[in-house]
């Protein structure tokens, strides 16, 4: 057996080679001095790696950690607060507009109707026409497949099965690793 | 990987994993309690990834506070099929790289010191000069190995911390890294040598 390397020597203190492996380096650190000074320098190293020692943590870490995590029930009393405020707000600025425009509350309240029924006609019309090009780009689509459909049926027709079967079965990869790669990107972890 | 007390196991991998993803449940419906054991499982582990990474105890201390927050507001796209531990490295890691990425460090370059092929300086036939390690008593050594470590670049050191001071294995660093194990092996591997390299030339 030819002389060590670093790799299989670190290899060999882990016990990662396979037996056959093992048993060779074995037989061969016994034959050769310095594979085995090599050896013996490698496992001294690992010895003192092993035993670098924990860095203190504070006993109160964890509740430094605690205190800046906004609690559930905070969390629910801030949706509750925000709420009041906005009331609050939307009642304070009609009422200021009513002191300011000189205007009586029911006058005010009419104008203001009128004004939430223009942006809700409005929103609405958006709507409908976002809805309609929806429609369209969606029957675009389906015809789309339908022609890609034809097509591939024509190109079948061209050419000889093999062949036809293997770009489709290249095809069928090529969008199974896309899927695979996309689930990888979205699904796991913290994305930074 | 290593654990919390430092040498006391956890009791299996699976009552582990299953702890930990019920602990997950528990923190996502609003139990603080749930969160809190989770930060005491993983605070040591995070601080000795952290403080090795940093090498700053109060800078890792604040960090560690960071990555458990991050933890906390990221549970939700926690998947349970995936090892927690695992993905709150992964998390620390992605901390760490914008860390790296803002301060610009660049200790060594990576271009000659990364290099998985048969030329790396670690797949070498050793060499049979004076054991490092009879000079030194162990001791002595373990303070020389934390300051050589600094010296060793982020990207390699990470790999090196991971292994030999969280005690992840190389498919848990493969799978936090997003590498190939054999890269990681190599480079754990490159790390030791270069660490070794360093030893010698503090000598």
């Amino acid at each position: 057996m030819n002389c060590l390397r670093p790799a299989d020597i670190y290899l060999y203190l882990e016990n990662g080679l396979d037996p056959v492996a093992a048993r060779e380096a074995d037989e061969h650190l016994a034959l050769c001095p310095g594979c085995r000074s090599a050896f013996e320098e490698r496992r001294a190293l690992m010895d003192a790696v092993a035993g670098i020692p924990d860095l203190e943590v504070p006993p109160d870490l964890a509740g430094k950690i605690l205190a800046r995590i906004p609690s559930s029930r905070a969390s629910r009393f801030g949706g509750l607060a925000a709420f009041i405020i906005g009331f609050s707000s939307f009642f304070l600025g009609g009422l200021a507009c009513v002191i300011l425009t000189g205007q009586s509350l029911p006058g005010f309240l009419i104008d203001a109707m009128r004004s939430a029924w223009g942006i809700i006609r409005d929103a609405s019309l958006v709507f409908i026409k976002f809805a309609k090009l929806t429609a369209l780009g969606l029957d675009l689509l389906v015809k789309f497949i339908i022609e890609i459909g034809k097509g591939l049926v024509r190109l079948g027709a061209l050419i000889s099965p093999e062949v036809y079967a293997a770009c489709l079965l290249l095809f069928l990869a090529l969008a199974a690793l896309l899927v695979a790669g996309l689930r990888r990107m979205f699904l796991y972890g913290e994305k930074s | 990987m290593k654990t919390p007390s430092g040498n006391k196991p956890f009791p299996s991998d699976s009552v582990s994993r299953d702890e930990d993803n019920a602990l997950v449940r528990r923190a996502l419906k609003g139990d603080r309690k749930a969160f809190e054991m989770i930060i005491l499982k993983y605070q040591q582990p995070l601080l000795n990834y952290l403080g090795r990474m940093t090498g700053e105890r109060e800078l890792a201390l604040d960090f560690t506070q960071e990555v458990f927050l991050k933890v906390h507001a990221s549970l939700s796209s926690f998947q349970p099929r995936f090892k927690f531990s695992a993905w709150l490295f992964k998390i620390a890691s992605n901390f760490m790289i914008d860390f790296w990425r803002k301060k610009k460090i660049s200790a060594v370059s990576l271009d000659r010191t990364r290099d998985d092929g048969e030329n790396s300086t670690f797949l070498q036939v050793p060499d049979a000069e004076p054991s490092v390690a009879k000079k030194y008593e162990l001791g002595q050594i373990k303070k020389r190995i934390e300051r050589a470590l600094e010296r060793v670049p982020e990207e390699l050191r990470e790999l090196f911390v991971l292994r030999h001071v969280n005690e992840f294995s190389y498919e848990e660093i493969a799978e936090i890294k997003g590498l190939p194990v054999g890269t990681v092996k190599n480079r754990v591997f490159q790390t030791k040598e270069m660490l070794r390299g360093l030893l010698e030339g503090s000598s």
